[in-house]
């Protein structure tokens, strides 16, 4: 690009912009507009990135799971007490100051609610002795710990705040009624959604005969491929192992945040489709507004890439502009919200991630929208804009 | 008709810029057919819910995987106030691939009766009890998996363990059946005896859920609690909801579907009334000395009005109804991404009821669109128009 005319971009771009407050009433169109799809784009979006960020967040990739083999997700695995004593001996796994395998084998079972609740049911995860030390996010915020042993059960803060769970309710299981002595908080973890209990007491309670995982910190992330080959070449068992984290972010996100973030971007794509043709339309006007001083420019031998040019970046500048205020809405009105879905809480998110989106979202629509203008621009014929002086 | 000239020439003064504002109607609108029809299909779904049947499914599903006793449906019988008792038991499985879905559903006898609602004929009843093997499965099934009467149907289970270690369940499709909005079209209904007899030794006789038919739709909740305190302590303890209430909290799995699908269609159309308002008053300042013209021989305040309704009224109307066509073919598109704990989500269905709000929003948007530039059309001063100031 000559340098000359870059310089001639720069101006006739600045031209262009300090133009718009001459036509406000359109720009201010072209703004909301474009705030409206980014707004609702990423307001949809915050869904699946709170339903992910819950998956992602009080996770240690120290920390292992085992589940049998063939398991679609954890809730398919079975266990035996006979398979969960080699798993929790293997090598690889870290030591306790006494020298015990920091690992469990838990299982959990479901709860359908009362009528009286809005929820769609609970899980009661047993833990084992060291469940606590395997979530170093994991602390009581009300109450105490459950006791071994002992019907008792701890609640997460995010099924408390939601559906009205507090220390010192009861939950009626299939051998009576046991007490809720806790809350607990875990860094936003999908185990906030949850109850939790001792795994002894609960497996016979709930009539459950095996576990459905061991959880295991290993000595290092890395330890993982040898704990993983260790298990699996053992004929004895049937068994798989894989990173926690990644296990439940394969498990249980993918089908739910294929479909939401579909119906999110169909959503977005739809409004964008209207945004972009009333822009195009906008500019045009625009345009058409500025014959008179494309023409001036041409005359006084401006190229005609660099008014097109100043079209396109004045649709930017309107795309930022709208692209801001769409995302300072939805994360004003979303970000942090808590929500619930099926047997998950968590809290809405509007990230920096979804912000820089909706941005790039905004300006692909400026950017589409302005070039058949902006080529329209560049076509004018400077004798036949003149005379329109 | 006299004024159609002149409406024409208004149109199509810009043909392009004309033909822009049409497209943004249109995927404005069509943003909110979808809307609409997935509030309709939620509506639907939960009001076709009898009042008068009751479901009864395990409290703690955990304590007893396979179900609850075939037996225990001999007591709901003998329940005040019920009047028919069907059981219904199942076997998740897929067709080919996983991506192709399938739960058997098997139904008894009594299901006749308790779910009299299920769209099949007293033949087809007949059929099914008597070809152990046959299935009926729904259109928008079979059109997805390209099956028809008579051809075989062979399943692979999910749960091989359930089924004695069988890798292949062999069914018939008896035939197709009509799809409803409470019926998850990717069933497909059996017959229970063949069933049962598939599944492993300590699951056979047993059921996943009771349908039961009550004399007296007022008293569904109170029959209700009374089975669910009969059975609070007994080795199975159920949860039993009036189906509506059921249907309302499975439906929506926490999600607000009426806030966001009304929210998210009026952002479309706030779009729409801020693109079109802009593109008329434009158009009107444009022809302002038409105006004035009109006024000097004589047409009144109201014809104006009209005229300038008529010009916002057409492109509107028309994008109202080719959205209407293209929305429930742009809905169906995520439905392949509907994960497995989803219900089924019907076919579109209500073109009409799209159509009918699409075409009453568009009279309002004109209505409310033409109202300003009218004001200031009976402000002008005609004179100062005419002398070109």
């Amino acid at each position: 690009m000559k340098p000359g005319l870059i310089k001639q971009t720069l101006v006739a771009s600045h031209l262009g912009v300090a133009g718009l407050r001459s036509r406000l009433w359109p720009s201010c169109v072209f703004v909301v507009s474009v705030a409206s799809v980014v707004g609702v784009l990423l307001s949809m979006l915050s869904l699946t990135a709170g339903f992910l960020r819950m998956y992602h967040s009080g996770t240690d990739p120290a920390l292992a799971i085992v589940v049998s083999a063939n398991s679609q997700n954890e809730g398919d695995s079975h266990i035996s007490r006979e398979t969960a004593a080699v798993v929790l001996n293997a090598p690889g796994i870290a030591r306790g100051s006494d020298g015990k395998p920091l690992a469990d084998a838990e299982a959990f079972g479901w709860l359908n609610p009362d009528e009286a609740s809005s929820a769609v049911g609970f899980v009661i995860r047993g833990v084992g002795p060291v469940g606590a030390a395997l979530r170093p996010g994991l602390k009581i915020v009300a109450g105490r710990m459950f006791r071994t042993g002992a019907r008792e059960l701890i609640v997460g803060i995010g099924a408390q705040r939601v559906f009205g769970m507090s220390v010192g309710q009861k939950i009626i299981l299939p051998n009576g009624d046991w007490s809720i002595v806790g809350v607990y908080s875990a860094d936003g973890n999908v185990s906030e959604s949850d109850l939790m209990a001792d795994v002894d007491t609960l497996m016979p309670t709930m009539r459950i005969s095996s576990f459905n995982s061991v959880i295991a910190r290993l000595e290092s992330p890395a330890a993982l491929a040898s704990f993983r080959h260790r298990l699996t070449a053992n004929p004895a068992l049937s068994v798989l192992a894989d990173r926690q984290s990644d296990f439940y972010l394969r498990t249980e996100t993918g089908n739910n945040t294929h479909f939401f973030n579909s119906i999110a971007y169909l959503v977005g794509i739809t409004m964008a489709l209207g945004a972009l043709f009333g822009s195009v339309k906008i500019l045009y006007s625009i345009v058409r507004a500025r014959t008179r001083e494309i023409a001036t420019l041409r005359a006084l031998g401006y190229e005609a890439f660099a008014v097109a040019a100043s079209v396109i970046v004045q649709a930017i500048a309107l795309c930022a502009i709208g692209a801001l205020l769409g995302g300072a809405a939805a994360w004003a009105i979303f970000d942090g919200k808590l929500t619930w879905y099926y047997n998950n809480i968590f809290n809405l998110s509007v990230s920096p991630q979804l912000l820089a989106l909706g941005l790039g979202w905004a300006v692909g629509i400026g950017v589409l929208g302005a070039v058949p203008p902006a080529v329209r621009a560049a076509r004018l014929s400077v004798t036949d804009a003149l005379r329109e002086v | 008709m006299k004024y159609a000239p002149l409406l024409w020439s208004a149109l199509l003064r810009k043909p392009v810029e004309a033909l822009l504002m049409l497209l943004a109607i249109t995927a404005a609108f069509t943003l909110f057919g979808i809307m609409v029809g997935l509030n309709a299909t939620y509506r639907v779904v939960v009001a076709s819910a009898r009042m008068d049947r009751i479901v009864v499914s395990q409290k703690f599903p955990d304590s007893s995987p396979g179900g609850m006793p075939l037996a225990l449906g001999g007591v709901l019988a003998r329940v005040d106030g019920v009047t028919a008792v069907g059981a219904e038991m199942g076997l998740p499985a897929y067709y080919q691939t996983r991506a192709n879905a399938v739960t058997v559903l098997a139904m008894d006898e009594g299901m006749r009766t308790a779910r009299s609602e299920i769209p099949l004929s007293a033949a087809q009843w007949d059929q099914l009890q008597s070809t152990p093997s046959g299935v009926f499965i729904t259109r928008a099934n079979a059109r997805r998996l390209h099956l028809t009467q008579g051809d075989p149907f062979p399943l692979v289970p999910l749960d091989i363990a359930a089924v004695a270690g069988r890798r292949s369940l062999e069914f018939t499709v008896l035939g197709v059946m009509n799809d409803d909005p409470q019926w998850d079209y990717r069933l497909a209904l059996a017959n229970s005896r063949y069933v049962d007899s598939l599944r492993s030794p300590d699951q056979q006789g047993l059921v996943w859920e009771f349908r039961l038919a009550v004399r007296d739709p007022s008293r569904s909740g109170e029959i209700a609690h009374q089975i669910d305190r009969r059975f609070a302590n007994s080795g199975t303890a159920t949860r039993s909801q009036p189906l509506r209430a059921s249907l309302q909290t499975s439906a929506n799995f926490g999600l607000p579907i009426e806030a966001v699908t009304w929210t998210v269609g009026a952002a479309g159309l706030f779009v729409v009334l801020l693109l079109v308002g802009n593109a008329i008053t434009e158009s009107i300042d444009s022809r302002r000395a038409e105006f004035a013209v009109l006024s000097t021989i004589g047409f009144s305040n109201a014809v104006v009005y009209a005229l300038i309704f008529a010009e916002t009224l057409l492109p509107c109307m028309a994008g109202a109804v080719i959205a209407s066509a293209l929305s429930p073919r742009l809905a169906a598109l995520p439905r392949n991404l509907i994960p497995p704990g989803f219900a089924g989500l019907p076919p579109n269905m209500f073109r009409s009821e799209e159509l009918s709000w699409a075409l009453v929003c568009a009279l309002l948007l004109s209505l409310i669109v033409s109202v300003v530039p009218s004001l200031k059309l009976q402000r002008m001063n005609v004179a100062a128009v005419l002398s070109g100031r």
